[in-house]
């Protein structure tokens, strides 16, 4: 009786509930929405971080990352990428030799991050071959050619076909310096990659450098994001770290995940002020409620009803209210969540403001789990916390005082 | 009628704070009620009736005096203790709007019998009995706004009387109904009474109501003036 009498009630000024759910459901609508453009655009963030350079993990020999020394070269890189090809974690390994050097044309020059690649593997590690946007990746074999970021070409004055020359301290110290052709423009997004970064052949570049069949580094892409610990954990034995360092892409780039934790702080504080406003306009629906119904609780408790079932009755009615509120607040949001999480949300006229964040300028909206069940919990015991005031306020009510109310 | 009282009030006084004075409501009232009388009290508005029925019926406590249900002594209740013994021993008719609007006629009757834990199917039989007693067969379903101020009431003593409770106390019951409307509900409680041997303590100022009364205390500010018998 006590369910019916509180469902009735809620549907007694029908206006004024459909008010309060509105308000509620708004509230969660866009508490949804924006975890989903949070959690899309850190997903995204997170995965163009990996796919475009960086791998899930690294292998080095210590100390390279600290000093970079061309020296310190992974010995029998060939087996050990067998070995790291063994674990069931692991997708691809795309070893890569590294150098900075100086890229100039007839016009320009700029100092870059040279990388040579295998392009047959590290296709399969980075997106690489999907961020080409003229002309095409480099071939399996080495032709003496480069790839370059758009932006770089731009800069540069140079396009498909033509040549650039790349200056760098070979492995002995000497001046090493080559022409090449430029095979394929690429565009990640990224400004330190498409403006900092060349890709290079494998071979070409140890050629350069004078380091035959040598790597620096063991770039690796695992099949899923959730066993990076568990796989660091387990190359370190075939790894020693008294000769090796193996890092996530976390240790390489902790800025990554403290944007995404200072993102996350932002819309807790978003969270907490929907969810205040979202409380008072539940408390002043519910005390709205109540003084209308001093005499009617009066009578109740008249006729023996206890306070606690007073309180049970009111708290049952803001259960309820806030619960359609919710699920009408979940439907939409998260209808709208999997909208632009097809469609996206085009974000390109403030490309510049993304530039640096890995998201991309298309931002898929893609709420997690965690975050729906969060905010919806959050609204709903908050809706309910804030009917306990009123409800008090019934419950205190003498009930002779009640009958007399007009 | 049973000789013995059911409901023995000594010395009753009470008053209510106004501007920081004191105002007397009841001074010193005693009376006593039989089981299976048909009482009304009687007087002015401001005499003090609703009070005495607030008091008797376990919703206010008094400055002083005692009240004896069933040698049960109010007085020394605690809240909890007169809640459950408005659950079980009273019924309460007031003076009109006292029907919960949410609920159909069955409904409000009903909660009367949930609240004393009944099961189903016994409240069903008695929920049906009693308004079939009122002459509300048939309109269970109708919710209050969609019957009239005398069908109302009518549902209001099916409501009161339904869980066979020691004494129906009624507050003003017609106060809010036309001449006729009025009478054919007293009529109504009365013929309750005679058959069913149900007490009934009303209040009113009416003389044709007070008319139909077994026995009338009337209260003139505050104070018990007179007894009919």
């Amino acid at each position: 009786m006590l369910i019916r009498l509180a469902w009735r009630n809620i549907w007694r000024n029908t206006r004024r509930s459909l008010i309060t759910l509105s308000a509620i459901s708004f509230g969660l609508t866009v508490l949804i929405f924006l975890w989903g453009f949070g959690d899309g655009a850190h997903e995204r963030m997170v995965e163009n971080f990996i796919s475009i350079s960086v791998g899930h993990l690294q292998i080095h020999t210590s100390g390279y990352l600290r000093s970079e020394d061309p020296s310190l070269t992974i010995p029998q890189w060939r087996e050990k990428v067998e070995r790291l090809q063994g674990f069931p974690e692991v997708y691809s390994v795309s070893p890569r030799i590294r150098s900075h050097a100086l890229v100039a044309t007839p016009t320009q020059s700029s100092g870059v991050l040279l990388s040579g690649v295998l392009p047959d593997t590290e296709i399969k590690v980075t997106r690489l071959l999907e961020f080409i946007s003229k002309g095409r990746f480099l071939s399996p074999e080495p032709k003496g050619e480069v790839v370059i970021g758009e932006d770089f070409a731009r800069f540069l004055n140079v396009s498909i076909g033509e040549r650039i020359v790349i200056l760098t301290q070979g492995f002995n110290g000497s001046l090493a310096s080559g022409s090449y052709e430029v095979a394929g423009l690429f565009r990640s997004g990224v400004p330190e990659i498409d403006r900092g970064q060349i890709f290079l052949h494998l071979k070409t570049v140890q050629e350069l450098l004078s380091m035959p069949d040598e790597v620096h580094e063991l770039t690796i892409r695992l099949k899923s994001s959730s066993q990076l610990e568990d796989t660091r954990f387990a190359m370190s034995r075939v790894f020693p770290s008294a000769e090796y360092e193996i890092q996530t892409w976390i240790d390489l780039s902790p800025m990554v995940v403290q944007w995404i934790e200072l993102d996350n702080i932002i819309l807790y504080i978003i969270l907490l002020v929907v969810t205040i406003i979202v409380s008072i306009g539940i408390m002043n629906a519910m005390l709205m409620t109540v003084f209308e119904r001093f005499k009617e609780f009066g009578i109740l408790r008249a006729m023996g009803t206890m306070p606690h079932e007073i309180l049970l009755m009111i708290l049952l009615e803001a259960a309820m209210l806030t619960l359609l509120g919710t699920i009408a607040g979940i439907i939409m949001g998260f209808g709208l969540d999997r909208f632009y999480g097809w469609h996206g949300i085009n974000l390109s006229e403030y490309s510049h403001a993304f530039a640096n964040f890995y998201s991309g300028t298309v931002i898929y909206t893609h709420v997690s789990v965690k975050h729906l069940l969060q905010s919806a919990g959050i609204v709903f015991i908050a809706g309910i916390l804030s009917s306990i005031y009123p409800a008090i306020k019934a419950v205190r009510l003498q009930p002779v005082e009640a009958i007399r109310y007009v | 009628m049973s000789e013995k009282p059911i409901i023995m009030v000594k010395g009753l006084s009470k008053s209510y704070n106004l501007n920081n004075e004191r105002i007397p409501a009841l001074r010193n009232v005693s009376l006593e009620v039989k089981q299976g009388e048909f009482i009304a009290i009687a007087g002015p508005s401001g005499s003090g009736k609703s009070t005495l029925l607030h008091l008797l019926g376990g919703i206010d406590t008094p400055d002083t005096g005692q009240i004896l249900v069933n040698l049960k002594d109010l007085t020394v209740m605690s809240e909890k203790n007169r809640a459950i013994y408005r659950r079980f021993d009273v019924g309460f008719i007031f003076q009109s709007f006292s029907l919960i609007p949410v609920l159909s006629a069955f409904e409000n009757v009903e909660y009367s019998l949930l609240l004393k834990k009944l099961k189903e199917g016994e409240r069903e039989v008695m929920v049906r009995e009693a308004l079939k007693s009122v002459g509300l067969e048939g309109l269970e379903s109708r919710r209050p706004n969609q019957m009239s101020g005398g069908q109302q009431q009518r549902v209001a003593v099916a409501r009161a009387m339904v869980g066979n409770p020691a004494f129906i106390l009624a507050d003003e019951p017609t106060a809010n109904l036309d001449t006729r409307t009025g009478i054919d509900l007293i009529d109504l409680m009365k013929r309750v009474n005679e058959r069913q041997g149900v007490t009934f303590i009303f209040s009113t100022h009416d003389p044709k109501i007070i008319s139909r009364a077994g026995r009338v205390y009337y209260l003139e500010d505050g104070s018990l003036k007179d007894k009919t018998v």
